[in-house]
């Protein structure tokens, strides 16, 4: 009864501190979720939360914010208390960040960070700093496979997993109408470690699926590129059954407008295999967003069906009156991911305790279909997730995006080898 | 032939004129809008280009000057001859660490490498940025740019963007004689999409050329073929901003501009040479049915119309030949009739002569004698003989009135008043023939006609009438009304009517049906009309016959019958 009592006292005591950062979250350069016990273990996560980026970090504080009250709620969580800082998506000062947070703040654990060149950076402080680096949004293959820190943790799936589902999905629903001839495929990415992952890990997917394939080009605008005509033009001057593009958030809403005047999208095929179905996408483009684009998303609003799901997107919205980016759920799942390891090993374990924890770690999460959950490659400490791949098409279901996705594809990761990746 | 020849030397000459006044303002016009577009083209491409290039040769300069001041910057900071050697990176501190981090955040910059004072790469930052084998790989490609050396670009791989290696000694390196060297890795394609402001407004595409003869579009694409480069403006040795005029104006005015224009010309004169060909086919068409109408008028054939053209450019020239005809056939016509007529009246006024004063004396003796006779065998006789004297008589009396009939008297007489006459005068012969007559009149009608001569014509056709009836019964009308230019008397009967053979020739003398006719009734009918300068008409079906009577409303009294 005394226990329950004091349950009780540490839900309040954690909502009101949740409200009262979140009402002063605007004017703080830093942000603190969750317990103000001094004893909690502290979480220190980095996002943009200004510029193109911004969004991201915004949709990844709610997601914070929900997975504290989902841990609030159960008794078997210890507390954590969240500090958050805006990154600017630059290396030197998200690095900066990481150290202070380890150092001063006493974080045990970072998270976050959008921009895989910046992740890079910040796993190597961490490294440094021996604090666990849970990765939530950026998805370059290159942290993981083959792993070189023993501290680094990933919540998302990645550029090789997304890029391998891409690769099945071309040679099932794409290869067969070139009429057995190799399928021609241009590519355009933003110019970073995150736009040469993708493509890297594509091309090793095709040749691993023996997928014949010719390309045609690569294009490399840089991340936050204004002007994407000149590139346009070079995607319709050579003929393509299908052009990939991994541009993500604001960089893939003004390329989309950009090329919507022009025939790209009757030129060829064009498919975003890892976040171009992300919701704000969606929703920032609304009837801009041409039908039949191939995408998919690190997770998606309207799949899948379950109620985990549901609730998830319906508290996000409750709280922001808006739908959620995949950010929201990456976020979200970096703190239970962490919540869980401590829950399990407990706050006091040890490093290679908690490192143990999390590499058996075994987390259902909304976006894990009926009867599947996220569990964690130990060998490469990426999380291992389903992939659904749909085509853009009319739905009003969940406003201001006038267009969802649609006649899903989906693609199951293999327990024991996720190298190889085959159901 | 000779008209259609002219008509062909008329039309070519019209398709000559037409070909001139079509094409030559075409030409002219084409003329003046290739020298138009020259100037156009001259103007905007070397007016502007000029300014233009100028200032993306400073962009190119002042862009490569900040990285190098970046790289100064760097040197100043990065002072110890530690940091250059392999292992430099384990004696960055960290404070160094963050600084290079900041100088990488831009999206220009790759990464920064190190090296030794012969050149020789130890590491860079980030790690991944860069390697011995990328360096080794540029090493072909080096040109100077103020103090620093520039290394690439890379070659063009699918796989990841080119870089450019930027390198500059840092010189008054504390402890060392042989100063190291520091390298900025440059994003290329941040270069070659400096030029793509002179390629906006069309005119132009940018390439940027490098050294190796390599040349590379405003997106980092290598470019294969250099022959087409109209302009080359050097940058600093080995690179170069390389101009391409786009084919739609590469020869002003455009090719595709020109082939449209001959290709309009070639269209008007095959217009022209069509419609040409259309009018021409279309008047010969015309002419020829004309030619054919007019030798037949010439061989003889008056009676046959020739045929208008309604709607046709001959259509008042058809008209006019066709009135021509049948004037000159009534003109033929009516002398033929007068001559025929001249002889018949000599030919009846001898035999009035020569045999009616015999016939008479003949005639009054057989009188006397059928007095005398007192045989009635004999005097039956005799009276069969006075009767057909009296035939006779009457034959020649017929003859004469058509070959000499008598002048008309003509008064103005009430119509309906002699029409009633007439009707009196017939009825007992109509009821003997089972037959009606009916008068259709409007009282008021006046006409101004010989009525003796009115009476015997209507009595004759009346009586034509009931004969045609055969005994049968039948109904015959005298219907006279007033029309426009016409007073028309008809008169119309229900009979058999009158076959079509006979109807061409039943105004002709001695021409008759009946067994016991002269067929000379409906010539003089015709004669005593003309005579009153009227006309007479008839139609006929199987299912009765009209013959019209019709005097001009305003007579000519002054005429004299001949």
């Amino acid at each position: 009864m005394q226990n329950k009592n004091k349950f009780k006292l540490r839900i309040n005591n954690t909502l009101c501190l949740l409200m009262a950062c979140l009402l002063s979250q605007s004017t703080l350069a830093e942000t603190r979720l969750g317990s103000a016990d001094e004893y909690a273990t502290k979480v220190g996560c980095l996002f943009p939360m200004t510029g193109r980026g911004g969004l991201y970090g915004h949709d990844s504080l709610i997601g914070i914010q929900i997975a504290l009250e989902k841990i609030a709620s159960s008794p078997r969580y210890p507390e954590l208390q969240v500090l958050i800082e805006d990154s600017r998506s630059k290396a030197s000062r998200a690095t900066r960040i990481a150290r202070t947070f380890a150092q001063e703040e006493g974080a045990r654990f970072l998270c976050g960070v959008v921009n895989s060149s910046v992740a890079i950076q910040v796993a190597q402080v961490a490294s440094q700093e021996e604090v666990f680096f849970i990765g939530t949004d950026h998805a370059s293959s290159r942290l993981t496979e083959p792993l070189t820190n023993p501290y680094y943790f990933r919540l998302s799936n990645n550029t090789k997993q997304s890029m391998l589902a891409g690769a099945k999905y071309i040679k099932e629903h794409l290869l067969p109408k070139t009429n057995n001839r190799p399928i021609r495929i241009s590519y355009i990415a933003p110019d970073y470690e995150y736009g040469y992952s993708v493509w890297q890990d594509l091309t090793s997917a095709l040749d691993e699926l023996n997928v014949p394939y010719q390309i045609v080009t690569t294009l490399w605008p840089r991340l936050y590129e204004a002007n994407y005509s000149p590139f346009i033009r070079a995607l319709m001057e050579q003929p393509t059954d299908l052009i990939v593009n991994s541009m993500w958030g604001g960089d893939l809403v003004a390329f989309i407008q950009q090329a919507k005047s022009t025939p790209l999208f009757d030129h060829s095929a064009f498919a975003n295999f890892d976040t171009g179905g992300n919701y704000e996408v969606l929703a920032a483009l609304g009837d801009d967003m041409p039908d039949g684009l191939i995408m998919s998303s690190r997770h998606h609003t309207n799949w899948p069906r379950t109620e985990l799901n549901h609730w998830f997107v319906e508290r996000f919205k409750a709280i922001s009156g808006r739908y959620p980016s995949y950010a929201a759920e990456g976020a979200y799942s970096g703190l239970m991911a962490i919540a869980e390891s401590l829950a399990i090993a407990g706050t006091n374990a040890s490093n290679d305790t908690i490192r143990k924890t999390l590499e058996q770690l075994v987390l259902h999460l909304p976006e894990d279909p009926i009867g599947y959950s996220s569990f964690m490659d130990e060998r490469t400490h990426q999380i291992q997730q389903v992939i659904a791949i749909g085509t853009t098409q009319a739905n009003s279901n969940q406003l201001p995006a006038k267009k969802l996705l649609g006649d899903w594809v989906v693609y199951y990761p293999s327990r024991f080898s996720p190298f190889k990746n085959k159901e | 032939m000779s008209s259609i020849s002219q008509h062909k030397r008329l039309s070519s000459r019209y398709l000559l004129l037409s070909l001139v006044v079509a094409l030559v303002p075409l030409f002219i016009f084409a003329g003046l809008y290739d020298r138009y577009f020259d100037q156009l083209v001259s103007k905007i491409t070397d007016g502007r280009i000029n300014t233009q290039v100028a200032a993306v040769q400073n962009e190119f300069r002042v862009h490569l000057r900040e990285r190098l001041y970046q790289l100064d910057v760097l040197a100043d900071e990065l002072d110890s001859p530690e940091i250059f050697q392999k292992d430099g990176k384990q004696n960055l501190p960290e404070e160094l660490e963050a600084l290079l981090r900041l100088q990488t955040d831009l999206n220009n910059v790759y990464g920064i490498a190190f090296f030794d004072a012969e050149k020789q790469f130890l590491w860079s930052f980030p790690e991944y940025a860069y390697s011995p084998d990328r360096y080794h790989a540029v090493q072909p490609y080096k040109t100077q740019f103020e103090q620093a050396d520039i290394l690439g670009p890379e070659e063009f791989t699918f796989d990841r963007p080119s870089s450019v290696l930027l390198v500059k000694p840092i010189i008054g390196l504390s402890g060392n004689n042989k100063a190291p060297y520091l390298g900025l890795i440059l994003r290329f394609n941040s270069l070659a999409a400096i030029p793509k402001s002179l390629g906006t407004d069309g005119i132009f595409t940018p390439y940027l050329g490098v050294p190796g003869n390599r040349i590379f579009d405003i997106v980092g694409q290598p470019v294969q073929s250099i022959d087409q480069y109209a302009q080359t403006f050097d940058l600093f040795p080995g690179w170069s901003i390389k101009l391409k005029q786009n084919e739609v104006l590469a020869a002003p005015p455009s090719a595709t501009l020109r082939y449209w224009l001959i290709g309009l010309v070639i269209l008007t004169a095959a217009c022209l040479l069509l419609v040409h060909w259309f009018i021409s086919k279309r008047l010969n068409r015309q002419l020829d049915t004309l030619i054919v109408g007019i030798e037949r008028v010439a061989s003889g054939d008056l009676k046959s119309p020739v045929p208008t053209q309604p709607g046709t450019e001959l259509d008042r020239l058809t008209i006019a030949i066709e009135k021509m005809r049948s004037q000159l056939n009534q003109v033929i016509q009516s002398n033929v009739e007068m001559e025929r007529r001249a002889s018949l009246g000599n030919l009846a006024a001898g035999l009035a002569h020569d045999i009616r004063n015999p016939l008479n004396i003949v005639g009054i003796t057989t009188k006397a004698l059928l007095k005398r006779e007192l045989n009635d065998e004999k005097k039956e006789m005799l009276s069969m003989v006075k009767d057909e004297l009296g035939r006779v008589n009457r034959v020649i009396d017929n003859l004469l009135n058509f070959a000499r009939p008598t002048p008309p008297k003509q008064e103005v007489v009430i119509l309906a008043e002699e029409l009633q006459l007439v009707s009196n005068l017939l009825n007992a012969t109509v009821h003997k023939h089972k037959a009606n007559l009916r008068i259709e009149c409007d009282a008021t009608l006046e006409l101004l006609a010989d009525p003796t001569h009115l009476h015997q014509v209507l009595i004759n056709l009346v009586l034509n009438a009931i004969q045609s009836f055969n005994g049968q019964g039948g109904n015959v009308t005298i219907n006279a009304k007033r029309e426009p230019e016409e007073l028309v008397i008809a008169v119309i009967d229900n009979g058999p009517g009158i076959d079509s053979s006979h109807l061409e020739r039943i105004f002709e003398p001695f021409y008759t049906t009946k067994s016991t006719g002269t067929g000379l009734g409906l010539a003089i009918c015709q004669a005593l009309i003309q005579a009153n300068h009227g006309r007479m008409e008839i139609h006929s079906t199987s299912e009765g016959t009209t013959v019209c009577l019709k005097f001009p409303i305003q007579a000519k009294l002054d005429d004299t019958y001949e």
